[in-house]
């Protein structure tokens, strides 16, 4: 049996990101594993502070 | 949040996902979630515009200590739903990590229903001039020696043909 138990899955809402959305829940059925969606808010990018 | 639910989806596999907002730099945040909890595997797109890899997933991929799934099909299958995994592009560097490399991939592919594809790209040869390269005979001895250490980093998945070359 496959041995990963925790997949992270980083998310920022981007066409990449939904395309790849059903591959990460065909992991989840395949091999049940735990997935956590994680969205970084870059604030000082937001607020102008760095590009 | 909702648009994290949104990807989790409403099936039977919703209740496997969880959930994390953070603040900060992605790459950061990310690595500093891998460094402090039992992550296995990282999943990304590749996420790049103006070049292959984006600067996310490219110091993720970089600094991760755990396996990275790096999806560019996910950019370029952007409109078909429904999209699954159907190669699986495993790069050896024929050393000593190869194994435990290509043990992973044969699985996650078999496991998949994938294609599993094996790469091993060589180096230029350091002090030579370009024209070194294409010199056939010097070139083809190069490949040649490639592919006999390739065979040996993976002869079960050789041997039954579940690789390409």
């Amino acid at each position: 049996m496959f041995t990963f138990h925790h997949v992270l899955f980083p998310v920022d809402f981007s066409s990449g990101c939904q395309a790849l959305a059903p591959t990460v829940r065909r992991m989840v059925e395949v091999w049940s594993v735990d997935v956590t969606l994680l969205h970084a808010i870059d604030e000082e990018r937001w607020l102008g502070g760095r590009h | 949040m909702r648009r994290m639910k949104a990807i989790a989806g409403d099936g039977p596999q919703a209740r496997y996902f969880g959930f994390r907002l953070e603040r900060g730099q992605p790459a950061v945040r990310i690595l500093e979630y891998v460094r402090a909890h039992p992550i296995d595997l990282v999943v990304i797109p590749a996420g790049g515009t103006s070049r292959p890899v984006g600067s996310v997933a490219d110091q993720v991929l970089a600094e991760a200590s755990c396996p990275v799934w790096l999806d560019w099909g996910a950019v370029r299958c952007r409109a078909t739903t429904g999209m699954d995994a159907r190669r699986v592009c495993c790069a050896l560097e024929l050393g000593e990590c190869d194994e435990t490399v290509l043990a992973t991939a044969e699985k996650m592919a078999a496991e998949l229903g994938a294609e599993l594809s094996l790469i091993h790209a060589l180096p230029p040869t350091a002090g030579k001039p370009p024209v070194y390269l294409g010199e056939v005979g010097i070139r083809e001895r190069e490949v040649a020696g490639a592919v006999r250490r390739l065979e040996w980093a993976s002869p079960p998945i050789l041997a039954t043909g579940g690789g390409d070359r």
